[in-house]
């Protein structure tokens, strides 16, 4: 009983505690607050430098935009310095609402700091902010241009070295990057000299070196020995291309010791850029898509890139922070063939063949901590250099497109996705477009990585051998100058280590030293003192290799520079003088923005308009002869000032002057100022029947003559010298804003007039004998006869042939600006001068023609008198002929009737009118068709007709002054192996030239030249894509 | 890659975590924070250096030679914490809705025996031997241990307790004095994998190793009974008086997981290497020294005991999880006494008191965020011995234990980083309170 009560108890005792076992507070639930809204990724990224000034400016949320078509700049703005920069906002489409995109209305300035302001930008998670409230990025410096926008600082210095060796950490397979505040000059790139890498036994590191504008890559052949120090030297023998020697790049020291980490074990990360058509949820831009922008190719142009890509990983558990990665040389990606469409709706008659974009120098690059969010959903930031070479596999477009694009820096985000590490990343691609324009297009690359990286494609391997593709001159070497370079252009890139001492040139059978071996893209370009005349070997010699180490078979290519005839030496001409017309002038209005007519010509001529120079623009005078370089020197005998409307001189402008060959370009410090004056003056002797030319004070030739800057004149006893100088060419123009418009200067090559004396010397070609020098020829025949003229005949007495001698040869060259596409609608919106049908009816790429003069050779005709022989014509002589294309309006308030009326008077200009003449370019049948209207004067200064009236000669007065003459040309526009474009422009209409001699009004006779329809070709081509 | 082959590796190293578990329990036991058997949670320990059932292996091994009836005791043990937090506020402090932060239960099964092994020997000199055991969640966990950061705090002490294993010997050697000696078991945890994986974290090759290595941490105590050794004479009033010492070596639990991963096309040999080493429990060092004296039906003891909890901080140094906290720790004392009831010869009463200051000295301790107050200890419990059950041929004695502790309000500052990555900081009190219930059978033979 007494143990059944204790049970009891104790069963009440347990019970009791459950009971109060069952009692409590209640169990706490802890939450945290979220994180709201986050920027995840910027492009460019914050304080990035050297960013294009074609970049959009990207921000990417950890969260949707709370109201996408709300968006405005009252959310977010770019802002320089204090004012708001006019930008496109807008969502990308396919980013999940998560990424703004900011489009600048008009490109950035280029070496300016913007900002990206967010104001009252919202997630749907919470209000968006940044430290200081946005980012700042700097954009890079121009590559071309004014020097203010080519440098940023008056010293010559490092601006970035990547790695830096603090942040991001220089390992043994580091390639380094320097970045300068001026554009290096190239040539001063010597590496072992200016430029060292040596190891800690003071021996130099075998490296490739690039360097391009403010670029400089030294990536070691082989990699770096992981704890051994090395010691990088940047001399003062590193020059800026304005002259300034490199300044103390390291703390006061031209050397900077660093002792690589060690990156292995590596690991080969691949992973595939796939051509998916998907938008990229950067952008919205379909990803791995290159566009092309550009005016010559239009905003439709794009090649689609896919490939493998092998990243090769330093061991990550000894670099968890920042990871260093790299993507070896050799590395290639390939992509569609690019449509080209010259503006964007011509065909061009070529396609680019496969786009391959491949790796020069090693990669590198750092898989970074997200530098905006801590969220672990933030992704990882991507950094990478690279440097390129951008090749495709057709011939022309390789010659035309090809070039090296160092420092790519490619900024992206990375992430693992259902395990599967996918980057997307951004960059701006700036190439060159047929040497005449820089192009852009943004990159939203996309790299996935295989799954089973196991089961991955390895690298392909390069197995075939390099081969010379094109290369210049080789068939044109007819059309080939003294200046110009030897360009070599391989079907891919090769080893630039390969190229030192095998490449070898001879003249003539001797071995000569060229002045320059360089690379670009898959190009090598050569500057030798070619001569005419001379026969040049190229030896590609063993031991040439593309970056795989496949040779190049040893070959060699040879040319014949064209024989100039050294008899009767003519001065120098200015074939072309940009901005304006390349003569001396008088009667000059500026107040009234007109600038005379040329010296010599009849004062009833049309007054040239003062031509606009874009602001970024260069003056560019180009040469008929070889000039002395010494003559030509700024300041001196080449002067540029800002004047005021009376010719009075404000300022000398400062600038850069480069003196080649057969031409110069001026490139102002400044850009030059809206609406200001300015004058340039090329110096000569003063007189146009002396040959001397002293070059301290007047611009020679090489041969000694001084430059010929009037070609003109009333009557033949002031007709210049074929030798003479004249008095000082001033060319005034007028400041404008910059153009879009692409600056495109042509030479009329070949002609066979090579010495550019205006005469037919001995030894010269002919166009019978070799039809290749139809180009740039006219043929003169007589279609009819009048007054005391019986008959005549062109080159030899009448009755017999002599079609060799029945024709004339151009000198020259043509200059225009190929403004872009325009529809029917436009074109007839803009134009001033009558519409060709095709434009009128499809449009048409507008092409603005800058007048200039061209110079023929000399023709003989013969004639027989209606009273012989009492009466006898001496073989006439007609000089050489000029023929001036004239503006489209006459820039004086009053125009004037000609006088004697031997030419068309043009309209007056309105307000602003350039005057150039219109061109277009039109889809052919076999390509882009050239078509325009020539409207021009001709001159025959030195024509001297003589009549024998009974036996006593008498000299003839004619009318070929200012003679007019309008013709209608055409020609296909076609591209060349080497990539330069040639337009070989025919008339379509007869040129019929009315000659009229007299004397002393008893005399007078008609003879009534014809250029028969087709027989005038003006062959014009562009310089070479490269220098 | 064989698909069956592939597990995830993120996975994998959570089950070898859990393999790992098999190691040791949390930075406290059940035989310090509350008592192994109900007689010793009724008198909050203060009477366990003199405690007649198999508990002495632990407490005082020596006093297994005090009674050399053989035992076999099978109990349950039931600890429900409630432990509170308050939040003050703080930068990106979370949204705490309810009181109780913790209030995971320990529940034991407890198992024990002991033995007179003289019949072993040629002598007929009582040895006992003793062994107790206790095993969480009702038998059904042999080890629990739980090793992280909290970014909402996490107490010191209490919930899930760690396999309690402890077997030892007492005898007496001369007059009134026995001796004893005891070990505790620990066990040290170390797993080894490696395995090649993709960013899926789908494995092959895989290759796991666990082992566990016993430690074993001494036990030594000596007990005196004042009359018997120090009178000359019997009766003696010291008769009645028992004093004993006790040393405990220290025990930590380890656990060691070194996982190595081979990422192809991310990482290459020697791989990834993922190492965690961390104090799984901890047990200080501790003299305890307690006497106790007979009133009549009265006996009351009174015990201080010596925890040297400042070893702990160089352990914590070599903790991977915990190293970033710099925490501290002092040595304390706690002051146990108590009293025991006969209320007749079957039923016995039993209660105590003690007071056991927090040996953590860091009110903030970085993403670890260790929570632990000073707390006052009561026990209530009694006994029953039923000399002639039903059924069985010998004696059973039925126990029961209830504990309370009121843990005094302490404020801490929590910081740490949010889920979301966040700076946090947040001012908290914690408090609580926890309920202690156990009950055992003894059969005696």
């Amino acid at each position: 009983m007494n143990n059944i009560l204790m049970k009891t108890r104790f069963g009440l005792l347990l019970a009791a505690s459950l009971t109060v076992v069952g009692c409590g507070g209640d169990k706490q639930t802890v939450v945290f607050p979220g994180r709201g809204g986050d920027v995840f990724y910027t492009y460019p990224d914050a304080d990035q430098r050297g960013v294009s000034t074609r970049a959009p400016v990207v921000v990417r949320l950890s969260d949707p935009v709370a109201d996408p078509l709300a968006l405005d700049d009252s959310m977010i703005r770019l802002m320089q310095d204090t004012t708001p920069v006019p930008v496109e906002i807008n969502v990308a489409p396919g980013s999940d609402d998560r990424s703004i995109v900011l489009r600048p209305v008009d490109p950035l300035s280029p070496g300016v700091t913007y900002t990206v302001e967010l104001l009252n930008l919202s997630s749907a998670n919470g209000q968006i902010t940044l430290p200081d409230g946005g980012f700042s990025f700097t954009t890079s410096l121009a590559a071309k241009g004014p020097r203010s926008l080519q440098v940023s600082d008056d010293l010559f210095a490092v601006t970035r070295m990547f790695p830096d060796d603090a942040e991001l950490p220089i390992l043994d397979f580091s390639t380094l990057r320097f970045q300068f505040s001026q554009p290096i000059d190239v040539a001063s790139v010597r590496y072992g000299d200016s430029l060292m890498l040596k190891d800690d036994q003071d021996q130099l590191v075998p490296a490739i070196v690039l360097a391009k504008g403010h670029s400089l890559t030294i990536d070691p052949v082989t990699d770096l020995q992981a704890g051994t120090t090395y010691t990088l030297t940047l001399s003062d023998q590193l020059t800026s291309r304005y002259g300034a020697a490199l300044e103390l790049s390291f703390d006061g020291s031209d050397s900077f010791s660093f002792t690589p980490l060690p990156s292995g074990p590596t690991e080969v990360l691949a992973l595939q850029a796939p051509a998916s058509g998907l938008p990229s949820e950067l952008t919205g831009q379909p990803v791995n898509l290159v566009p092309v922008i550009a005016t010559l190719l239009g905003e439709e142009t794009q090649s689609q890139q896919q490939g493998d890509v092998f990243a090769e990983l330093a061991f990550v558990p000894n670099y968890p922070l920042a990871t260093p990665l790299r993507i070896a040389r050799g590395s290639m990606l390939t992509g569609d063939e690019l449509v080209v469409r010259v503006g964007g709706q011509i065909p061009a008659g070529f396609n680019s063949g496969d786009v391959v974009v491949q790796f020069i120098s090693d990669a590198t690059g750092y898989l970074l901590p997200n530098p905006y969010s801590t969220s672990p959903r933030a992704p990882r930031q991507i950094r990478v250099f690279m440097d390129v070479a951008i090749t495709t596999g057709n011939p022309i477009a390789n010659s035309s497109f090809n070039q090296d694009v160092l420092h790519l820096e490619l900024v992206g985000q990375g992430i693992v996705e259902n395990g599967v590490l996918v980057s997307d990343a951004l960059t701006v691609v700036e190439s060159e477009v047929l040497g005449l324009e820089t192009a852009f297009g943004v990159l939203s690359f996309r790299m996935e990585a295989y799954a089973d990286q196991l089961a991955a494609p390895e690298p392909a391997v390069d197995m075939d051998a390099p081969l010379v593709q094109s290369w210049m001159p080789d068939q044109l070497a007819s059309s080939h100058r003294p200046g110009e370079p030897i360009v070599i252009n391989f079907n891919e890139a090769v080893d630039p280590l390969s190229l030192v001492n095998n490449i070898t040139v001879s003249e003539d059978s001797v071995e000569i030293v060229p002045e320059q071996i360089r690379q670009d893209g898959v190009s090598v370009i050569i500057t030798v003192p070619l001569n005419y005349g001379s026969v040049y070997d190229i030896n590609l010699l063993d031991g040439i290799t593309d970056l795989s180490g496949n040779p190049l078979p040893a070959q060699t290519l040879s040319f014949t520079m064209p024989s100039y005839a050294a008899s009767a030496p003519a001065s120098p001409l200015a074939l072309q003088t940009y901005p304006g017309f390349p003569c001396a002038t008088v009667g000059r209005d500026l107040a009234n923005s007109h600038v005379g007519r040329c010296d010599g010509s009849q004062t009833t001529d049309d007054r040239l308009p003062l031509p606009v120079m874009p602001a970024d623009r260069s003056i560019q005078v180009s040469f008929s002869q070889v000039m002395d370089p010494a003559s030509i020197v700024a300041g001196s005998t080449f002067l540029v000032e800002e004047v005021d409307a009376a010719e009075a001189t404000i300022a000398s402008v400062e600038g850069r002057l480069e003196v080649r060959d057969r031409e110069i370009l001026f490139t102002p410090d400044q850009p030059w100022t809206e609406g200001s004056l300015y004058r340039y003056t090329l110096r000569s002797n003063g007189n146009t029947s002396s040959s001397t030319c002293n070059p301290g004070t007047a611009i020679c030739s090489a041969d000694g003559l001084p430059l010929r800057t009037r070609l003109l004149s009333t009557s033949l006893a002031t007709a210049p010298a074929l030798n003479g100088g004249g008095q000082d060419m001033q060319i005034f123009f007028r400041g404008g804003p910059v153009s879009s418009s692409v600056l495109t200067r042509l030479s009329n090559l070949p002609t066979a007039d090579v010495n550019s004396n205006g005469r037919r010397d001995i030894g010269e070609e002919n166009a019978v004998a070799d039809p290749d020098y139809l180009k740039n020829s006219g043929r003169v025949t007589v279609t009819d006869v009048g007054g005391q003229v019986a008959e005549a005949n062109i080159g030899c007495p009448v009755g017999d042939t002599c079609p060799e001698d029945t024709y004339v040869y151009t000198t020259g060259a043509l200059g225009g600006e190929i403004v872009g596409f325009l529809d029917a609608t436009e074109a007839a919106a803009i134009a001033r001068a009558p519409l060709p049908a095709d434009v009128a009816a499809n449009g048409g790429i507008l092409v603005y023609l800058h007048p200039t003069a061209l110079m023929t050779t000399s023709f003989v005709a013969y004639a027989e008198t209606t009273s012989e022989p009492f009466t006898t014509a001496d073989p006439t002589d007609s000089g050489e002929l000029i023929m001036r294309i004239r503006y489209q309006c006459d820039a004086r308030s009053n125009p004037v009737a000609p006088s004697p009326a031997e030419s068309a008077p043009l309209r007056q200009c309105e307000p602003g009118e350039s005057g150039y003449g219109e061109g277009w370019i039109v889809e052919g049948v076999d390509g882009p068709r050239f078509l325009a209207t020539l409207n021009g004067y001709i001159d025959a200064p030195r024509l001297r007709a003589v009549a024998r009236v009974l036996g006593a000669p008498t000299q003839l007065e004619h009318n070929q002054r200012s003679y007019g003459f309008t013709a209608n040309v055409s020609g296909d526009v076609e591209f060349i192996d080497d990539g330069r474009m040639s337009v070989a422009l025919a008339n379509e209409t007869a040129i019929v030239s009315l000659v009229n001699l007299s004397a002393a009004g008893v005399l007078n006779a008609d003879v009534e030249l014809t250029l028969p329809v087709g027989e005038v070709i003006l062959n014009v081509l562009s310089a070479s894509v490269k220098r | 890659m064989k698909q069956f082959a592939r597990i995830p590796l993120a996975a994998l190293i959570a089950s070898m975590a859990t393999t790992a578990s098999i190691a040791h329990a949390g930075m406290s036991n059940t035989a310090t924070t509350f008592g192994i058997l109900p007689s010793d949670i009724a008198s909050a320990q203060s009477l366990s250096l003199f405690n007649n059932q198999v508990s002495a292996t632990y407490y005082n091994p020596a006093w297994l030679a005090r009674d050399t009836r053989g035992e076999l005791t099978g109990g349950l043990f039931h600890a429900e914490p409630s432990l509170e937090v308050e939040s003050h506020g703080g930068t990106n402090a979370p949204a705490r809705d309810g009181d109780v932060l913790d209030d995971t239960p320990s529940q034991q099964v407890l198992i024990g025996m002991k033995k007179d092994l003289s019949f072993l020997t040629k002598y007929d000199h009582p040895i006992m031997f003793g062994f107790m055991a206790g095993v969480e969640k009702f038998g059904k966990e042999m080890m629990a241990f739980q090793s992280g950061t909290a970014n909402e705090g996490q107490f010191f002490n209490y919930g899930r307790q760690p396999l309690f294993l402890n077997l030892g010997a007492g005898s007496n050697v001369w007059r009134g004095i026995d001796v004893g000696a005891s070990i505790r078991v620990t066990l040290h945890a170390d797993a080894t994998m490696t395995t090649q994986s993709d960013l899926a974290g789908n494995t092959e090759r895989e290759n796991i190793e666990v082992s566990a290595e016993p430690i074993m941490v001494p036990i030594l105590a000596v007990n005196m009974n004042a009359g018997e050794t120090l009178c000359s004479r019997s009766p003696c009033w010291m008769d009645k008086l028992d004093a004993a010492i006790v040393y405990k070596g220290y025990a930590k639990g380890e656990t060691n997981v070194a996982a190595n991963a081979v990422i192809p096309g991310t990482i290459p040999e020697p791989g990834l290497d993922l190492v965690i080493s961390t104090i799984s429990g901890f047990t200080p060092e501790i003299i305890t020294a307690g006497a106790q004296y007979q009133f009549g039906k009265f006996r009351v003891g009174a015990t201080a005991e010596f925890q040297q909890w400042s070893r702990l901080e160089d352990q914590l140094q070599k903790d991977t999880v915990k190293d970033q906290s710099d925490l501290r720790f002092k040595d304390i004392v706690i002051p146990r006494i108590g009293v025991q009831y006969q209320w007749n010869e079957s039923l016995t009463l039993t209660s105590g008191i003690a007071f056991e200051e927090s040996p953590l000295e860091n009110d903030n301790s970085d993403e670890v965020n260790y929570l632990d107050n000073d707390k006052y200890i009561l026990g209530l419990g009694g006994s029953l011995l039923l000399k002639n059950p039903p059924v069985l041929a010998w004696p059973v004695q039925l126990d029961f234990g209830y504990q309370y502790h009121h843990l005094k309000d302490r404020d801490f500052s929590l910081t740490g980083t949010t889920p979301d990555n966040q700076p946090y900081q947040e001012d908290v009190t914690a408090g609580g309170e926890v309920h202690v219930f156990s009950g055992s059978f003894t059969l005696k033979f």
